[in-house]
């Protein structure tokens, strides 16, 4: 099933690398309309390390090195540092990537099975902590792999982000994670 | 005052300005970081925003980093509509104030009509456009920086505004503007 398939990557798969697509659906007279296209890359170490970086329409990076989470907007310039815990929730990153393993992710999220569309097997993700600020989080499982995520938020918007080119265990540098702030940048800790 | 004469139009400026008109109707996309403070303590919101302005409607989407909705502000001649992610949506008459309470900080839209296209409100109601330069001007109570402009629709790119309140502290409003499709 989805869960068993999810709980096993959750396990199994250490680190990873590849590329992603995000696009931005919202319904315009009852058809489902893409507002926004996003794509760029991902890197992760379980637990809790990842860099989520989006490359197009605008640079932005979601960087988590185990402790504190550091979001960089190009276009602002500037970095904001937060603690990792409740930031946790709340990105697709974080969903995928931030359990240590299958205890941790049955602390955080409830697993359930859902029927398969797409060519893929589903699940849906329930955040334990209220914080989530998706109210529905569904993982799309193509041969053992998360393929597709799919969050709806509370305005009925739905964020459908496509994993590409998957690479498992990849070579990673010893501070692969390390955030180093751009020169110039502007830095806020919260 | 009316705006100054560019009287030192450097050589290097080919093109014609491109004269700005204020435009009732306008879609605008850009960044927004929010920086204010609550139980003293330093809140910092980065996100981004959609503008979507047709005469005097409006409809402000306020996105976290990884484009979730965290609040829309919908605002016409019935009056204004504040909906936030985990919360009851929120209705009132005046649309700053409602948002000054429920958002704990401002967000001067009735201003930022203005202002996000590079105009300014003249104590006699009229628009003035601001000259496409590195300069602060106040206005309605807040310092507003407008540090860089999109030369090739000499429209605002990166506009800083700043004030102090007594509910949520120093607020700072970092907004950077994609140029407009359609100037």
């Amino acid at each position: 099933s989805a869960v068993d398939q999810f709980k096993s990557f959750v396990s199994n798969t250490k680190s990873a690398k590849g590329e992603f697509v995000q696009q931005q659906i919202k319904m315009v007279d009852g058809n489902p309309k893409v507002s926004k296209t996003f794509s760029g890359a991902f890197v992760f170490a379980r637990p809790g390390k990842f860099i989520w970086t989006y490359q197009k329409p605008y640079e932005q990076v979601l960087q988590a090195d185990g402790e504190k989470l550091f979001i960089f907007d190009k276009d602002l310039n500037q970095v904001t540092i937060k603690e990792l815990g409740n930031a946790l929730g709340s990105s697709p990153a974080a969903i995928l990537f931030g359990s240590a393993g299958a205890a941790d992710l049955d602390k955080n999220f409830v697993l359930k099975d859902v029927p398969s569309k797409q060519g893929m097997e589903w699940l849906e993700a329930t955040a334990k902590t209220k914080g989530s600020q998706f109210d529905h989080i569904g993982i799309g499982m193509k041969d053992g792999v998360p393929y597709a995520l799919e969050l709806r938020d509370q305005f009925g918007q739905v964020s459908l982000v496509t994993l590409k080119s998957m690479e498992k265990n990849p070579a990673l540098k010893a501070d692969q994670f390390k955030f180093v702030v751009p020169a110039g940048a502007d830095v806020f800790r919260q | 005052c009316s705006s100054l004469p560019n009287a030192n139009v450097s050589s290097t400026e080919q093109a014609p300005k491109a004269t700005r008109n204020y435009q009732e109707t306008i879609h605008l996309n850009g960044k927004i970081s929010v920086r204010y403070e609550h139980n003293n303590k330093p809140q910092n919101l980065p996100g981004s925003f959609e503008w979507e302005q047709t005469g005097n409607s409006l409809q402000i989407t306020l996105f976290s980093p990884v484009g979730q909705t965290i609040a829309k502000i919908t605002q016409n001649e019935r009056g204004a509509l504040l909906e936030q992610e985990g919360k009851m949506p929120q209705q009132a008459d005046n649309l700053d104030q409602l948002l000054a309470d429920a958002l704990r900080w401002p967000l001067p839209v009735s201003g930022m009509r203005d202002w996000l296209q590079g105009f300014v409100r003249q104590p006699d109601g009229s628009r003035t456009a601001l000259t496409a330069s590195d300069q602060t001007i106040i206005s309605d109570g807040w310092n507003i920086r407008y540090a860089s402009w999109h030369e090739s629709t000499n429209s605002p790119k990166r506009i800083d505004l700043n004030r102090y309140t007594t509910s949520a502290g120093e607020v700072t409003l970092n907004i950077f503007i994609e140029a407009p499709q359609n100037p």
